[in-house]
């Protein structure tokens, strides 16, 4: 049996079993109809396991992610245009999304990096809405590639390496203009500060993290910055989002990160006279702490 | 008739004080009777929560969730287990899901009935209180029915939930909406619109917008400024997506957008809003599926971090969680909603009354144990 046929059966098994037996029927193939009204019966008796709704190119029937077919084609397609250098038809695409992507791949092919993708064998129409019955568990990528495009336009000499598709690293000096500017920038309006934290990476560095949302445009981003503990000193942005007045003195408490400009730096959790910064990796707890014996049961831990 | 200035004084609020909801000390300075400027010096309830994460399995740190907003620990299990299953690329079934929104939806119903009930009684009326701690008492009892402990329940585990809900769970807690319902109206009719809390509320401790965004407030409190912004619309997480209701929004019906009557209110008409979930969940919920998913006993996630929200009673809850590819969390941080709203508290509250704080204080809905964590 070809493969376009047990494509077809799988997909006419999924409808039958979502009670649409209609179009199974009206199946013209008699093998697959066959086949399909079989195997129905076989997954409803249960000998048989229901079949995945198949993927064909071309169809927007995917499960799993309902818009990432045609967002990617829509893409292919664009690069295409604009590496034939048709550059308006990218540039009029409404969905921001897939301009920036579309536009970081031309980039890249042009670079060498990445290769030119093949053109879409057709675009149609989504006409069912999947999205009901799956369970959303990532959201479609974020406009990050043009993002990050804007801030290496912007600031080329401050973005420090390691950076990946979810997060940004940036060199410790500039912070403060940077996010200054990712706070105001029109275009990027980043007016929320999720969520601070410091981690210990070991090898002697300490990171401090920054997830950033844009309320209007409702875009993220993940900033870093990586100091040695030598010299762990960042810029304090709690003038830029008020509530990393507290989220840097919580950082400050657990990793000993000093935020350089912050007004009121001390300890938040821990009291004032505790030594030592417990999050790091090679802390050692005191023995007691104003005569009170600090107890030491690790047994059973794994 | 102007202001006169007088000699500054200090005076502590707390750490054992019954409007501090927890043991948190506000240190207030005050001219007269006015509030010149207040800092909460918090950290009495600190318990590691974050250094615990560290040495213990994926699977442990669930019960640690708990132990942290003790009066929503349902809706804490759920932003772990959301953020564990996003790191994990995690499906649960469909019972799974749709059993774990009715939970989330009557602890935030049990969350707000506590906090409506001791605004009230923070601001002199005792008789509300306990007519929404009756209410509660029903909803713990539900809660008790499906896994045997009433307050901290460890219930929602990655990938699945500890036990199925038990025979008559549904129809027991169909009579309770049944019931509740008429009792929330009853609620706001004594409250909300009586004369002394709304001379008390209405148009103290405004919060604008923008100072509520940059003090990175959320939840309720945020809505109540005006802002139109839940995670459960705006970016859904589980199968809320599915659901038909709406968001209440501060209007500024007895004085200004934001003040504490505003934060008040919100909460009364979030919990007609959560019984409208409630029904549609139960409504649609499959008969049958696995709440045990097959999953290793040692979780092992792959490298790499997840930052996920989710809105509890109080806020968007995150967990930002590092994995080294091991069994146990390299590094764990809980981003608490309540946190951050108590950083406002020196913003919205200097220039009031001295009594006007605990107003201000009750209407933001802090619970201690997630601040200090």
């Amino acid at each position: 049996m070809s493969q376009e046929q047990e494509i077809l059966i799988a997909k006419l098994v999924n409808k039958g079993l979502d009670g649409d037996m209609d179009s199974v029927n009206a199946c013209e193939d008699r093998i697959v109809r066959g086949k399909a009204k079989a195997m129905i019966m076989k997954v409803k008796k249960g000998t048989v396991e229901r079949p995945p709704v198949p993927v064909s190119p071309g169809e927007e029937s995917s499960s799993k992610v309902p818009d990432s077919l045609s967002k990617d084609d829509m893409i292919a397609l664009l690069v295409n245009k604009g590496l034939d250098g048709d550059m308006d038809s990218v540039n009029a695409c409404d969905d921001r999304i897939v301009r920036g992507k579309a536009k970081a791949m031309i980039v890249k092919v042009k670079k060498g990096t990445a290769e030119r993708p093949e053109m879409p064998l057709e675009i149609t129409e989504s006409t069912e809405d999947n999205s009901q019955n799956d369970i959303k568990v990532e959201k479609v990528q974020d406009p990050f590639q043009e993002i990050k495009k804007m801030i290496e336009e912007k600031f080329p000499d401050d973005i420090d390496e390691g950076s990946e598709d979810k997060y940004i690293y940036f060199k410790p000096d500039n912070w403060l203009n940077i996010a200054k500017w990712l706070f105001s920038d029109t275009s990027l309006l980043f007016n929320s500060l999720q969520c601070q934290m410091g981690i210990d990476m070991g090898e002697d560095i300490l990171e401090s993290r920054y997830n950033l949302h844009s309320m209007k445009h409702d875009h993220y981003l993940e900033v870093r910055i990586r100091v040695p503990r030598s010299n762990a000193k960042i810029p304090s942005v709690e003038q830029v989002w008020r509530i990393a007045d507290w989220f840097e003195r919580e950082t400050y408490d657990m990793l000993g990160i000093e935020y350089s400009g912050h007004r009121d730096l001390r300890r938040i959790l821990l009291p004032s006279d505790w030594e030592g910064w417990p999050l790091r990796k090679d802390y050692q707890e005191p023995e007691t702490y104003h005569g009170i014996v600090v107890p030491k049961m690790k047994e059973g831990w794994d | 008739m102007g202001l006169v200035h007088g000699e500054e004084m200090v005076l502590n609020i707390g750490p054992q004080h019954p409007a501090t909801h927890g043991v948190l000390r506000l240190q207030v300075k005050t001219d007269g009777e006015v509030v010149s400027q207040i800092t909460p010096y918090m950290g009495y309830l600190h318990r590691c929560f974050e250094k615990h994460c560290e040495n213990v399995t994926y699977e442990q740190v669930i019960p640690y969730t708990d132990r942290c907003d003790y009066l929503s620990s349902m809706s804490m299990n759920f932003g772990y287990v959301v953020a564990m299953e996003r790191l994990m690329e995690i499906k649960v079934n469909e019972r799974v899901e749709h059993i774990r929104v009715v939970m989330a939806e009557l602890q935030r119903i049990a969350s707000h009935l506590l906090c409506t009930g001791v605004f009230g009684l923070d601001l002199g009326a005792f008789t509300p209180f306990l007519w929404a701690l009756r209410d509660r008492e029903r909803i713990l009892d539900l809660f008790e029915m499906t896994c045997g402990a009433r307050l901290l329940y460890n219930y929602m585990w990655i990938g699945g939930l500890s036990h199925d809900i038990p025979t008559g769970f549904i129809e027991s807690t169909l009579k309770f909406l049944d019931e509740f319902e008429p009792n929330i109206d009853e609620l706001e009719n004594i409250l909300a619109h009586n004369k002394i809390l709304v001379e008390r509320s209405a148009d103290i401790g405004i919060m604008p917008k923008d100072i509520a965004i940059s003090y990175g407030v959320t939840g309720p409190n945020l809505r109540a400024s005006g802002v139109n912004w839940d995670l459960r619309k705006n970016d859904p997480y589980s199968i809320y997506d599915r659901f038909e209701f709406d968001i209440p929004i501060g209007q500024g019906m007895k004085g200004t957008v934001g003040d504490c009557w505003d934060r008040f209110y919100v909460r009364i008409q979030e919990m007609r809003e959560s019984v409208k979930i409630i029904r549609q969940a139960i409504s649609k919920m499959p008969k049958d599926g696995d709440v045990h998913q097959n999953l290793p006993k040692k979780i092992r996630p792959p490298k790499g971090s997840i930052y996920a929200r989710t809105e509890t009673p109080r806020g968007d809850l995150g967990y930002y969680i590092e994995s080294d590819g091991s069994a146990i969390p390299y590094r764990l941080k809980m981003r608490s909603p309540a946190f951050t709203a108590l950083s406002v508290m020196d913003e919205i509250a200097a220039g009031w009354l001295l009594s006007d704080v605990l107003a201000i204080l009750g209407s933001l809905d802090i619970v201690l144990g997630e601040i200090d964590r």
